[in-house]
């Protein structure tokens, strides 16, 4: 039985939004050092970032990102099946039913600790998610060791092909099926933790 | 955490071209790791032959587990098909499934021919195939458990190159069943009868009959265990759709 998520009181409707774009920027760009580009100096959006997209925003109680996710669906343009086909050795896992999550993102303003328990806040939350909206399958692209974490979690993830070097890191393609098995997948693997922070979605955020 | 060992041996596992490369980046990744043998076994469920198995398991045992057949009883195997992720023989099976007499037996005769303890990786893909990777030591030997998160991921890049080297399965059309046909086998798996299935749906038992011989021919099976099993695998049914049931009468 899923207890229905706390939702974030009456915050101001983009302000989830801006502040996961900003810890985007924190992470992605100044930490990770990736390649994409910063709008007005504070935020990372990409071409990705449209109506499509779902995003799932972990807040704490005075509206502070903690941690988030975005969600693309497959049967439009997205990272795998756009970007990195060749990391499936056989086609793109795409349908209604599957969605790709990338822009996974931890806030750099907490402690490891802190860290530890909303990463998995949010893998429990995308789970919930997946099995409330009859999503059946995950896709993502990941690097490494983050893809030897999610591998461990206790969901079903695969591989979906090899690994392959770029740019000085290791990116892998990854599978994850989601069904009535992930929950107790989860709490054997050590990672099912239930929300102890607000989860703004794209639902509650919709104009 | 030992990242670079780590890269190295997921790219050679991951990069054997066939099955011969396979068992020589598996060997080599399994003493690097500090266990003493390995064992992949992938099953395309389709189709019996399309599997692999490979293996540097002691002789002795490899001719007593073929010549008996033993796959069908192994417990590893049981094991594997009820946990996500990798896990210790001898300090997990017995909480991931119940162990028989037969069981220990088999165990005690793997430690007989060199096998002692195991690390198993497992993983599925719903409605195509499973498959294992154990990497294990001898008798008087521990497991070297601080690996076993390597372990983990070569395992799984391990299993995709087998799927991959196996040929990855055509997108086959998946047998359709009317909602109908579907309630009777969910019934079925309940373990009702058709005399039963028939008050329950009420309709005449002979079109249950009827119902579920259409959908074993569907999938090609020739009894009511068999299209169970298939609809499981399928995700026409759920174990949550029997259990919970079970559970609430």
């Amino acid at each position: 039985m899923l207890d229905s998520p706390t939702r974030a009181p009456a915050a101001p409707e983009h302000a989830a939004l801006r502040a996961m774009f900003a810890a985007r920027k924190q992470v992605f760009i100044d930490l990770l050092r990736w390649d994409l580009p910063v709008l007005e100096g504070e935020y990372e959006i990409d071409q990705f970032d449209n109506s499509d997209a779902e995003y799932l925003i972990l807040l704490d109680r005075n509206g502070r990102h903690r941690a988030s996710a975005r969600l693309l669906p497959t049967d439009r343009p997205h990272i795998l099946g756009d970007l990195y086909p060749y990391l499936c050795d056989g086609p793109v896992p795409s349908g209604p039913r599957v969605r790709e999550i990338t822009r996974f993102c931890l806030d750099r303003h907490q402690s490891a600790a802190e860290r530890r328990s909303v990463r998995d806040q949010l893998v429990t939350a995308l789970a919930e998610h997946a099995l409330r909206h009859g999503i059946t399958d995950y896709t993502g692209v990941a690097e490494f060791p983050w893809f030897s974490q999610i591998m461990t979690f206790g969901w079903q993830c695969a591989p979906l092909g090899r690994p392959v070097r770029e740019n000085g890191r290791m990116l892998a393609g990854l599978h994850i099926h989601i069904d009535d098995r992930t929950i107790e997948g989860l709490k054997q693997g050590g990672v099912h933790e239930p929300m102890a922070l607000y989860l703004a979605g794209t639902e509650d955020l919709a104009a | 955490m030992q990242f670079g060992l780590m890269e190295e041996l997921t790219c050679e596992v991951a990069g054997a071209e066939n099955d011969h490369l396979l068992h020589g980046a598996l060997s080599h990744a399994a003493r690097r790791m500090g266990f003493d043998h390995f064992a992949l076994a992938y099953d395309r469920w389709s189709s019996v032959q399309d599997g692999m198995l490979v293996h540097d398991y002691p002789d002795e045992w490899a001719k007593v587990y073929v010549g008996f057949d033993l796959r069908g009883a192994d417990p590893i195997r049981r094991a594997g098909e009820r946990s996500m992720t990798g896990f210790a023989w001898r300090r997990q099976l017995a909480s991931l499934i119940t162990l028989t007499q037969g069981d220990h037996q088999m165990l005690m005769v793997g430690r007989e021919n060199g096998i002692g303890d195991g690390f198993t990786v497992p993983r599925h893909l719903p409605g195509e195939a499973s498959g294992s990777c154990s990497f294990v030591v001898g008798p008087e030997k521990h497991l070297p458990g601080e690996m076993f998160h390597v372990a983990e991921i070569i395992g799984a890049f391990a299993l995709a190159r087998a799927r991959h080297i196996s040929g990855v399965a055509p997108p086959k059309s998946r047998p359709v069943l009317s909602e109908r046909q579907r309630e009777c086998v969910l019934w079925s798996a309940r373990g009702k009868t058709a005399s039963e299935i028939a008050i329950i749906l009420g309709i005449r038992e002979v079109t249950v009959i009827r119902h579920l011989k259409i959908a074993r021919e569907r999938y090609d099976v020739h009894c009511r265990q068999a299209l169970i099993l298939c609809a499981l695998f399928d995700g026409l049914i759920g174990f949550g759709d029997i259990f919970d049931w079970r559970r609430m009468n």
